[in-house]
């Protein structure tokens, strides 16, 4: 509810405009329709009274037939325009907050494998954006509108039936109590299971797939299935429940009506024969009562979602809350000091830094310190699983040690501004994404205003020149589905490609040749070497052929980091891949 | 009651011009996923039917309750004609609304629940053909796969439970109504009879711009959310390279051209229920200034004979908004319908693979099984297979039987896989025959034969779940200590201490929380957990591990070993250099190597 009421008054804050006037523009037509119904019964009774008593009582027709002229005009466009500047304002509204949740989720995220979100979990995320828009356009809106109109609507009548139009009043308002109960507690917990049992039902049907060759064999297929047919028969359940509750809310809302039809109709034909009312009023009364849950209708087809989105917003706004704190923190460090690199002195230290994915979980990193001179070329090694590319990842800070202090060209980590640490030290890892776009696009990732002679001088060393210059559209070729491949070997040089434009001092490389087959590998490693001439470089791996052309190589193994004397020993280098 | 069921996502409303518009070539334009889901809720559709004419009638109870609401008022005002007493007109107008509502109730439930049951059929369905599918059968991504069940199947729902219902009204409740108003003055039922019809028309002929921006629109949609996976699963390269502000202003771009394209669509679907809008109000206008007109004496017509009366102008203005309100329903459920069809369509998509092959072709399901031996050797006789028109398997002949570690080398693309997946009966051969002590796999039945063999996968599949659960998979009663034994046997142990909460701790879809060394090692344990396996099959066990941690698992294969046949594909030398013996995949035909031939390649 609060995270709700947070990101309308957001909404209100950036579009005012659009936000008061939608309102006002919404409450006019719904006015206008109720107001249509009513003129016309009345206009026919007055018609009617005036028929009986044969012309003595001088009747405006005209008047009359020019108001219902009127009200069916200002209902039918005045829909049209509030519709469209109410949604046109959510709509801009909704692209700023899924850039803001876009920055909220980045802060968010840490790389921790442990923590890593898959993509479908990421999708739903996303998702949640495009849900919030229901929020004022299907309950913000038709709420105001039929909170002002049956507040005016029955100061109006009072005046004509004190009676009839409590009665008006009580039945409307039992029917927002239905709508407000059918939002409680009762429909979250339906809606919780809902989707519990949702992705109860994807896991199980992804595992059921992916895993088919391994499940037939250890025989835990039909096992599987029945896990997947279980969830079925929740989410079915669930699902069919919460069909039900919509259906009744309407069906209680529509009889609902009838009832006020009813009632508030015996209230002032009570009113009449008591003769507190003039005879002419009572049809207005009953087409009143006839007009008025609409409004409520309106509202029950999206008080069902209600549960959704209020759960979307509370992902939301904890996002954007995330999103804003990051902000702070970025731009506390936003005045800190530009690191300073002079010749024979370390460029990075590492002083007994500690790590370990949570507080239950065994240290990866207990005690590590490390001091890279500049100029000078290190690999570190170890078993897979030591916290290698933790360490790489602390370095260039997607990671905070529980411990420890990380200074960078004498300015420590934590305070050291983002922009100014990315242009000094650059990753290439395995992990490097390729966008679905232009190649043009994906180096310019690195650098923004590179010129397209930088891009070629950048593709010519790491040795993708060629490749390019094949394809028609050169730089402009599309990448990932539907575009060019690339090949593993091809990926790891567009990435050094895009670190090369951005021409760090410091590099961190984590598992460069990871996955390519040998020939690959060394052409990768030449490109590489080319390109860090006189950088200084920090490199994970665990292949032999990395380790060529080092100054030091350091075992990280149980948390520390010890030297290793080189030459390696025969020992050492058959813990390392040979190839 | 005007703007019954006015969902504001009106595009649907567009969706009704596409109606009237497709109606006169259906028979031909009707996709493969529209043919298929008449017939997938076929079974359904007596009830929905009967859901619907429960509705139907609630909705034409409203003619009792106008006609007695109208004759109260009017005999409140003209005490000479005819008229009925307040009380008894409000107690019959609330049994009336009481029956409704029972009415309504009943036949929306029947509705939703025949939906709920096709859904939970097809669902079952597609469980049943997913499990009985032979492993090998190229399937698309498993997320696609997931989301047909999910997503697709359920949005089959409303399509029968909202939509089909609301179809089925459409022909009933408008005609009774409009005969009600003929009964009282044939010139406002003409009113009606016109504007009725020209609703769809004019809707119709926004439509068909609506349809084209529309697709327009999903097009820009589909681009956003593309956008923003891309960009959130480079997030740390984004980052690494200080371009997270530029990726939000890329975002924020992209969502203004969303809302660009989207407000084009809105703008028509908007004009669209306005013509519904205009239509309605003006019925209204019309009948109302008719009325009043008639009962001034200034207009004589449209009735029969006598002129109108009161009472039966005020019935009419209570039924006209009625006679909308099911074009406005169906126009708002209209959305339902598309995105049954959309589903409905990559249904379709999915049961065409679904049906490629099935394992009974592979290995026989013959009533008469044979129990299998304990020991025993398998022997490949003159295997054949082919893809297509590529032979990949020639002439294979093997023998298995006694403890020893057997390599496969060669590189990949030599049909390693298609033989391992011939052994598992996963594959179907063309000729040759595999046999296990003496006798055809066959005879054993598919199953049986399968869970007598261990495996390990090139990309072995871990489960959502504790790493306890991962491993009893493969043996169910096995205990802790066992567990931690076969752990240790592939130099996997330290797992226990790593992953928070050891054999009982969560480890994620897809082993996520795993390295892909760790991930291969604990298949490995689990593989060895089969106690009672009578062959071991690696598929390339050592790829992408180092050299220390390859050696461990080189070492436990090489332990499994001494108690059953093991069958390595590989082309790690390190495998191949502990290996009892060595073959080669040449041209669909095994060669046997003899040791340092092997050592030599």
């Amino acid at each position: 509810m609060r995270s709700s009421l947070r990101i309308i008054w957001l909404l209100q804050k950036e579009e005012p405009l659009a936000f008061w006037g939608g309102l006002f523009l919404a409450f006019l037509p719904a006015a206008a329709g109720i107001a249509l119904l009513a003129v016309s019964g009345y206009f026919i009774t007055a018609t009617a009274i005036v028929g009986l008593s044969a012309g003595a009582i001088a009747f405006n027709a005209a008047s009359a037939a020019g108001h219902i002229r009127f009200y069916a005009a200002l209902r039918i466009f005045g829909r049209y325009v509030e519709r469209v500047i109410t949604h046109d304002a959510t709509f801009r509204f909704l692209a700023n907050l899924r850039s803001g949740v876009f920055r909220g989720l980045v802060a968010r995220e840490n790389s921790s494998a442990l923590n890593q979100r898959s993509a479908t979990a990421l999708s739903r995320v996303v998702s949640d954006v495009d849900q919030l828009d229901g929020l004022f356009l299907r309950l913000v809106v038709p709420l105001a509108s039929a909170a002002i109109i049956t507040g005016l609507t029955l100061v109006i009548l009072w005046q004509y039936s004190p009676m009839a139009s409590i009665a008006l009043g009580a039945v409307q308002a039992a029917g927002l109590a239905v709508l407000a109960k059918s939002a409680g507690p009762r429909q979250k917990a339906q809606a919780r299971r809902l989707n519990v049992s949702r992705d109860a039902l994807r896991v199980r049907v992804s595992d059921l797939v992916r895993g088919r060759r391994d499940l037939s064999v250890f025989g835990g297929l039909e096992q599987q299935r029945l896990a997947a047919l279980k969830a079925v028969n929740q989410l079915d359940a669930a699902q069919e429940e919460s069909e039900l509750t919509d259906m009744r809310n309407q069906a209680v809302i529509s009889t609902m009506s009838q009832v006020m039809v009813a009632l508030t109709f015996l209230f002032a034909a009570y009113s009449y024969q008591q003769g507190q009312m003039e005879l002419k009023h009572i049809a207005l009364f009953a087409f009143v009562a006839l007009a008025l849950p609409e409004l409520l209708i309106s509202i029950a087809n999206s008080v069902g979602s209600w549960s959704k989105m209020s759960g979307a917003a509370n992902r939301v706004r904890s996002l954007l809350t995330v999103g804003e704190c990051n902000e702070a923190v970025q731009s506390a460090r936003s005045n800190s000091k530009a690191p300073q690199f002079t010749a024979g002195e370390d460029v990075l230290e590492l002083k007994d830094v500690h790590f370990a994915y949570n507080e239950k979980a065994t240290a990866i990193l207990d005690g590590v310190d490390l001091a890279l001179p500049m100029g000078s070329r290190s690999v570190v090694i170890g078993p897979s699983g030591a916290g290698k590319s933790t360490l790489a990842a602390i370095v260039a800070r997607l990671q905070t040690p529980q411990k420890g202090s990380v200074q960078i060209g004498g300015v420590s980590l934590g305070e050291l501004a983002e922009d100014k640490l990315r242009a000094t030290l650059t990753v290439v890892g395995q992990r490097t994404q390729i966008f679905h776009s232009t190649i043009a696009e994906n180096l310019r990732v690195a650098r923004e205003d590179a010129s397209d002679a930088d891009l070629w001088e950048a593709l010519a060393h790491a040795g993708l020149k060629e490749l390019v210059e094949a394809r028609q559209e050169k730089l402009e070729t599309h990448l990932g589905e539907g575009g060019l491949g690339l090949s593993g070997g091809e990926g790891r040089r567009l990435a050094l490609a895009r670190a090369y434009l951005r021409n760090p001092e410091i590099w961190v490389v984590d598992e460069l040749t990871e996955g390519l087959d040998h020939a690959t590998a060394e052409t990768v490693l030449a490109s590489f070497r080319a390109m860090t001439k006189g950088k200084t470089v920090l490199m994970v791996s665990h292949r032999a052929s990395e380790l060529e052309g080092a100054d030091r190589v350091l075992m990280l193994e149980d948390g520390k980091l010890q030297d290793v004397a080189l030459p390696l020993s025969d020992e050492m280098k058959s813990r390392l891949r040979d190839d | 009651m005007t703007e019954k069921l006015a969902d504001v996502r009106e595009l649907s409303d567009a969706g009704v011009a596409e109606a009237s518009r497709s109606k006169g070539k259906r028979a031909r334009t009707k996709s493969a996923g529209q043919v298929w889901l008449q017939k997938a809720v076929e079974p359904e559709m007596k009830l929905v039917k009967r859901g619907a004419m429960l509705q139907g009638l609630s909705e034409i109870l409203w003619i009792p309750q106008a006609a007695l609401l109208a004759l109260a008022i009017a005999g409140l005002i003209d005490p000479h004609g005819p008229g009925l007493d307040p009380f008894y007109a409000t107690a019959s107008i609330l049994i009336l609304a009481a029956i409704r509502h029972f009415l309504k109730v009943r036949g929306g439930e029947i509705a939703v629940r025949a939906a709920s049951k096709a859904r939970h059929r097809l669902e079952t369905s597609l469980l049943s053909n997913l499990t009985n599918l032979s492993p090998a059968t190229e399937l698309p991504a498993s997320g696609k796969i997931a989301s047909i069940a999910v997503e697709h199947i359920q949005a089959i729902g409303p399509y029968l439970g909202r939509f089909l219902p609301i179809q089925a009204r459409l022909s009933l409740v408008p005609v009774v109504l409009l005969i009600a108003v003929a009964y009282v003055s044939w010139f406002a039922a003409l009113c009606l009879l016109v504007f009725g019809p020209l609703v769809p028309v004019f809707m119709a002929i926004v439509g068909i711009r609506a349809k084209k921006a529309s697709e327009r629109q999903l097009g820009v949609l589909a681009d956003m959310g593309g956008l923003l996976l891309d960009r959130l699963r480079g997030m740390e390269t984004l980052r690494l390279f200080g371009a997270v502000k530029r990726s939000e202003d890329d975002i924020r771009k992209l969502g203004g051209e969303f809302r660009t394209s989207t407000m084009r669509v809105l703008r028509i679907a908007f004009l669209s229920s306005t013509a519904l809008e205009l239509f309605s109000a003006a019925a209204i206008a019309i009948t109302a200034i008719y009325v009043g007109f008639s009962l001034l004496g200034e207009w004589n017509f449209g009735a029969y004979g006598s002129p109108l009366t009161l009472a039966g102008g005020l019935f009419m203005l209570m039924i006209v908004p009625e006679y909308f309100a099911p074009l406005r329903a169906f126009a708002a459920a209209y959305h339902d319908r598309a995105a049954g069809i959309a589903a409905a369509d990559h249904i379709v998509e999915l049961q065409k693979n679904l049906e490629q092959d099935t394992p009974e072709d592979v290995i026989g399901t013959g009533l008469d099984v044979v129990p299998l031996p304990d020991t025993g050797a398998l022997t490949i006789r003159g295997l054949h297979v082919s893809r297509g028109h590529r032979t990949i398997l020639a002439d294979v002949n093997l023998s298995l039987g006694e403890p020893e570690l057997v390599v496969i080398k060669g590189p990949s693309g030599t049909g390693k896989s298609t033989l391992m997946d011939c052994i598992l009966g996963f594959l179907p051969s063309d000729q040759g025959q595999i046999a296990y002590g003496g006798l055809p796999l066959s005879s054993y039945g598919l199953t049986n034969w399968q869970q007598a063999i261990s495996v390990l996968s090139q990309n072995p599949e871990l489960f959502h779940g504790t790493l306890r659960a991962n491993l009893r998979r493969a043996d169910k009663n096995a205990d802790d200590a066992t567990l931690t034994q076969v752990l240790k046997l592939a130099a996997v142990d330290e797992l226990l201490l790593k992953v928070p909460g050891g054999l009982s701790g969560q480890i994620g879809e897809d082993g996520k929380g795993l390295s892909l060394g760790e991930r291969r090692r604990f298949a490995l344990a689990r593989a060895a957990l089969r106690k009672d396996a009578r062959l071991i099959i690696a598929d390339e066990p050592t790829a992408d591990l180092d050299g220390a941690t390859a050696q461990k698992v080189v070492g436990a294969l090489k332990k499994l070993a001494h108690n059953k046949p093991v069958l390595v594909a590989t082309h790690d030398p390190r495998v191949v250099g502990s290996a009892d013996r060595v073959l080669t995949l040449k041209d669909g035909v095994l060669v046997e190597l003899d040791q340092c031939e092997g050592e030599e390649q």
